[in-house]
């Protein structure tokens, strides 16, 4: 896939937000409508001459020759994207604290290739920053389904 | 003043506020020599622990981080080649050059001793705006504030990006998500969908975090780079400072030059930088080695990007109008510790903002120290991977955005806006101007509001509101020719 369609896609899926907004703003109370609807407007107006632009760009053919995106990095991309969400999705089920020890060293020997032997007490020394900074700072975090 | 400003002196010397001030120093060298992070990471991870400071102390942090970030990101432009933020590029035309003849210590010290020099000008061009401003700020009303909201973000929409289109887009889509919540002044929620969460609005560190440091996260695992490969300093940092002191006045036209520059909005790092290495290289004399490891090469930019800091608090502090991510995210930092930027600033509020002044001065002084002592140490530091720095920072990232509203949703839209912002950076959509119009929604709704139910549309045609107009055009012309000399500069540095 080539960045100037996905660039246009972004463009296009803008547009379809940008209409959506100026319609619900439209049904405001009018005191709360004018300033998101006449932006909504102006926003729309641009978004269609930034998707003209370029349109007209890839006809002529005057896109950038690395305009294609490397397969291999779009693989890094999306790993460590599920890596976040994942994580996320890890604090939601168990936890804030628990979550991290286990997204913290699940990555440290997975991805940065760390052996057992380091990577367990850097986890161990991190939870113990994170509670100690907790209780200086007054932090709180999300417990997950299982109410820790 | 001078009573204002021995009393803040003594209000920043607290030895609270020196902590808060230095760990704040500690994270922008942090951010500075991670390559490409730059001041609105380092805001947005110390944004959310604020909460609860008094003004004082919140800015200690705040302002602590920032002075030093450009000081920082010297690091990985002599070491590596690779600017550490957008205000240290020029920096690699002689830095990197020094490095590789076994000179990096010399430039190192070089840029620490410029960059304390230029960062004092600074905090010193922002004092004396003060009593500039502020008969201008006692005469500005609601339509004139208006006016200024919409200068800062044209002015940010057109010179931000590489498209001004995008940039005011952006700009636009960032009022749309700042007016989700309850509406000022009617009982009515907006883009809310019944969820309790967004009636307050998408709060801002969650914001910022989202769209600024999560996507130089990903972009960090992805490269798998580190700053250096050898972390071994060659040459003298104590020659370097020499050098910086036998051209004092280079020094200082530079921190006036960044300083004067930086209170443009939307000029950024970057244009100060080139701008300050082109004047130097064609005003000084015998150049000839400039590109190839000349000193003043390193101390031109360096003295012009940290006192830029300065110059561009004067529009957010003075006048509500941030003119980058990073004073964006600060003015938004202020509204958390109950300040708001604006005529108050001058007022009720100076104390606070003479405190900022002296926490400038301090911190640019006592971080550049820390670098000149512990430049060998961090140079060994910037050989770790990222990877190895990165899940550290998502945790940290994770616990900031969760203090915002301690729900969920802080959470989950710290990573959809993460995921927006890397599109965008991608897909080269400037993300200063969405931060922009996001902080600026609210106030400039407020003022349209109250400039229409006191004036009705003759407010258009006060005299003070056409000429803050003429300003806006004034200012977006001189961006531009300054944007086009900075890119001039730019592709002679490339080529050579």
């Amino acid at each position: 896939m080539t960045k100037s369609a996905l660039s246009i896609a972004f463009s296009a899926g803008l547009f379809l937000v940008l209409i959506w907004m100026a319609w619900e703003a439209a049904n405001f109370q009018e005191l709360a409508s004018y300033f998101p609807f006449y932006i909504s407007l102006i926003a729309i107006v641009l978004i269609v001459v930034d998707l003209i632009t370029q349109l007209r760009k890839v006809r002529k053919k005057e896109v950038d020759d690395k305009d294609e995106i490397s397969k291999k990095e779009t693989g890094a991309v999306i790993k460590y994207i599920l890596w976040f969400v994942g994580y996320l999705l890890m604090m939601l089920l168990i936890g804030f604290l628990i979550g991290t020890s286990v997204f913290l060293l699940l990555f440290l020997l997975l991805e940065t290739k760390l052996k057992l032997i380091k990577a367990v007490p850097i986890t161990a020394l991190t939870i113990a920053v994170i509670l100690l900074l907790g209780r200086i700072m007054s932090l709180e975090w999300p417990s997950g389904m299982i109410g820790i | 003043m001078a009573a204002t400003a021995i009393e803040a002196l003594v209000t920043v010397l607290d030895p609270l506020r020196i902590m808060y001030m230095f760990f704040g120093i500690s994270v922008g060298i942090i951010i500075g020599f991670l390559p490409g992070l730059g001041g609105p990471v380092g805001m947005s991870i110390l944004l959310p622990f604020i909460f609860g400071m008094d003004p004082y102390t919140g800015m200690a942090l705040l302002i602590g981080m920032t002075a030093i970030v450009h000081t920082g990101d010297t690091f990985p432009s002599v070491l590596l080649g690779v600017p550490g933020s957008s205000g240290s590029q020029a920096t690699i035309m002689d830095g990197y050059p020094l490095a590789k003849k076994g000179e990096a210590a010399r430039a190192l010290g070089a840029a620490f001793f410029s960059s304390i020099i230029g960062g004092v000008i600074g905090a010193i061009v922002l004092f004396l705006a003060i009593p500039i401003g502020r008969p201008l700020m006692q005469a500005f009303g609601s339509p004139e504030l208006f006016m200024l909201s919409i200068l800062g973000l044209s002015m940010v929409g057109t010179l931000a990006g590489n498209s001004p289109v995008r940039g005011i887009l952006a700009g636009a889509i960032g009022m749309l998500l700042g007016t989700i919540g309850g509406a000022p002044g009617v009982a009515e929620y907006r883009y809310t969908f019944d969820w309790l969460y967004l009636t307050n609005g998408l709060p801002l560190a969650v914001f910022a975090l989202g769209l600024f440091a999560l996507p130089e996260m990903i972009d960090l695992l992805v490269k798998k780079q580190s700053i250096s490969s050898t972390g071994k300093l060659g040459g003298s940092q104590l020659q370097g400072v020499k050098d910086a002191i036998k051209n004092k006045w280079l020094i200082f036209r530079s921190g006036v030059m960044g300083a004067v520059i930086g209170f443009i909005p939307g000029l950024g790092g970057s244009v100060v930088d080139w701008i300050s290495y082109g004047t130097a290289k064609q005003t000084l004399k015998n150049t000839e080695n400039f590109g190839k490891g000349d000193i003043r090469g390193v101390i031109a930019p360096e003295g012009a990007n940290n006192a830029k800091e300065g110059g561009a608090l004067i529009p957010t502090l003075l006048f509500g109008i941030p003119g980058s991510g990073t004073t964006a995210i600060l003015l938004g930092g202020l509204i958390l510790l109950g300040v708001q930027a604006g005529p108050n600033m001058l007022e009720g509020d100076l104390p606070v903002t003479v405190s900022i002044v002296w926490t400038l001065a301090l911190a640019n002084i006592f971080g550049g120290i820390v670098c000149i002592l512990l430049a060998k140490q961090i140079s060994k530091i910037s050989m770790i991977q990222a990877d190895k720095l990165v899940p550290f920072l998502i945790i940290i990232m994770m616990m900031g955005a969760y203090q915002s509203t301690r729900h969920w949703g802080d959470l989950i839209f710290f990573i959809v806006l993460g995921l927006f912002g890397w599109a965008m950076k991608h897909l080269d959509w400037p993300r200063a101007p969405l931060l922009v119009g996001f902080v600026l929604a609210l106030p400039s709704e407020r003022y349209l509001h109250l400039s229409m139910s006191r004036y009705g549309f003759e407010w258009l045609f006060h005299p003070s509101v056409l000429a803050i107009g003429a300003v806006i055009i004034l200012l977006l012309a001189a961006g531009v020719y300054m944007r086009r000399i900075s890119n001039r500069e730019m592709q002679k540095g490339e080529k050579s």
